[in-house]
């Protein structure tokens, strides 16, 4: 597999002089899913930002599918890095939904049949066919969080990078975009401070405060309560339950769910035995 | 929050399949007969074509009344000042012709989506660096509106609110003053997620739009009825019909 991100010694300091990043070094592959966690403050949303080339590195290098990006390269790059922020309201603004998902691919330059074809197919994705009139203003947090991955995913980016996506929605909205990024093609990395949709997200987690402190199996940084602490964070509450269940011997040694489904799974398939 | 639909007559309306060029060129034609109207038989023509645009336009009166109230005040200024100066006659014909104009404004930005009123600027040669600015407005208007009513019911929530007792005391002036300053900020920093977003999916400053504006037979229909009306208004202004 190539190499679809890779930072070198990356430092980021802001213009207030708060150091954000420090030599940061990660590399992901190529159709790889990735979770960076970290908490309030770590440099997660600035590490995005600078890796979709809307920031310029104080130090270090960035190479997103082998090009590096400098400044003139940085704005080419919309069509190659997509970006889901934080909060739709910052990245919804055309009157209609169907206008607001047409907004990347016409700035790309594209025909109208082909950006035709990748909007009807961005809605469709994203279960907003109906919605194409509404005003992105008068839909609800988990509308409006469809309709920012649908005006991201008609770019047709070779990568994906979200910023805390369920983040203000209820469990039933999370569990449904949870659902939908779960299905989304292509490399995708994703920034959160919520351990438990870093969990069921990625088997693949870096842990973030200013520097990475730690890259590796889920598994393996969920074990380590001395560094999670130490990062100011605590075990996903799914793992705290499946350890309760084995010590109770309801579950077995060898069985760790990454998600609360796959638990019930494990749990019926007990029952039926 | 649910805010007011400001689109909420462009597609309801018979006058919504005009193309907006059309109501654009129509309506500024229309605000220089008016302004130039003097005669009172020729602003009378005035106040009649503003009702009838009104009427065949089908937006109930309410909505065009509550718009209207935004430029209340400045008729009323303006009529004020006519019968200050001992001429009621002229307030009254002021306030037609101006009443007028505005309300023929208010049907044209009623039966025009924003989008299609820029698009229609862009048409026209308004320079985009303005046409972007009515957009991202139009946008998140909204968004400050939530922003000032988020921290209005965090004011109440600690006990503080606007009452006419304490509007003009110096404690009331400082927390407004805070209020507004702390919306700059926001807005500021609202600014720099937004622009960031806007420049990851490709955004260079230009508006870039792929529904192509269309003139129809409608469009000969609008334009020949409100040209009709612009020359009456302009024939009877000119005393050519005595």
């Amino acid at each position: 597999m190539t190499e679809a991100i890779a930072v070198r010694q990356l430092s980021f300091t802001y213009p207030d002089g708060i150091l954000a990043l420090e030599n940061v070094n990660l590399t992901i592959k190529t159709g790889e899913r990735a979770s960076i966690i970290g908490p309030n403050g770590a440099g997660k949303s600035t590490l995005l930002l600078l890796l979709g080339g809307l920031r310029a590195p104080t130090s270090g290098e960035i190479r997103i599918l082998g090009k590096k990006i400098d400044k003139k390269s940085a704005s080419k790059l919309h069509s190659q890095i997509g970006i889901i922020f934080q909060d739709p309201d910052d990245q919804l603004f055309m009157p209609t939904v169907e206008e607001d998902v047409a907004f990347g691919p016409t700035n790309l330059g594209l025909t109208d049949s082909e950006i035709n074809r990748r909007v009807n197919e961005a809605l469709k994705a994203t279960g907003l066919e109906g919605f194409e009139e509404r005003a992105p203003h008068h839909l609800s947090v988990g509308e409006k969080r469809r309709v920012a991955i649908a005006g991201v995913l008609a770019m047709s980016p070779d990568v994906m990078l979200l910023d805390e996506p369920t983040s203000g929605l209820d469990p039933k909205g999370k569990e449904e975009i949870m659902q939908l990024i779960n299905a989304l093609p292509g490399t995708i990395l994703l920034v959160s401070h919520d351990m438990d949709l870093a969990l069921d997200f990625s088997e693949r987690i870096v842990l973030l405060r200013r520097t990475i402190l730690f890259d590796g199996a889920a598994r393996e940084l969920f074990g380590n309560e001395e560094l999670l602490s130490s990062a100011g964070l605590i075990r996903p509450k799914l793992l705290c339950i499946s350890q309760l269940l084995r010590e109770e011997g309801i579950i077995g040694a060898e069985d760790m769910p990454s998600s609360l489904m796959k638990l019930g799974e494990i749990l019926r398939a007990r029952n039926k035995h | 929050m649910k805010h007011r639909h400001v689109d909420e007559f462009a597609k309801r309306s018979p006058l919504s399949n005009v193309d907006p060029r059309t109501k654009l060129v129509a309506l500024i034609s229309f605000l220089i007969a008016a302004a130039f109207a003097t005669e009172m038989k020729a602003i009378i023509a005035v106040g009649a074509s503003a009702l009838v645009v009104a009427l065949v336009s089908r937006i109930p009166a309410k909505h065009l009344a509550m718009n209207f109230v935004g430029a209340l005040p400045f008729v009323v200024a303006v009529a004020l000042g006519a019968l200050i100066a001992g001429n009621p006659t002229t307030a009254v014909l002021i306030s037609v012709r101006i009443g007028g104009s505005v309300l023929v404004a208010i049907v044209f930005a009623s039966t025009t989506s924003v989008f299609d009123q820029i698009r229609a600027m862009q048409f026209f040669g308004i320079p985009r660096i303005f046409t972007s600015m009515i957009l991202l407005i139009y946008r998140f208007i909204f968004i400050f509106i939530d922003e000032l009513e988020r921290m209005k019911l965090a004011r109440i929530a600690r006990g503080f609110s606007f009452t006419r007792g304490n509007l003009l005391q110096k404690r009331t002036m400082k927390i407004i003053a805070h209020t507004i300053g702390m919306l700059f900020i926001r807005a500021n920093e609202r600014a720099i997620r937004v622009f960031d977003s806007l420049r990851s999916r490709g955004f260079d400053g230009t508006a870039v739009t792929r529904r192509p504006l269309k003139l129809a037979s409608i469009d000969a229909v609008y334009g020949v009825l409100f040209g009709a009306n612009i020359i009456f208004i302009v024939i009877i202004q000119l005393e050519v019909i005595p």
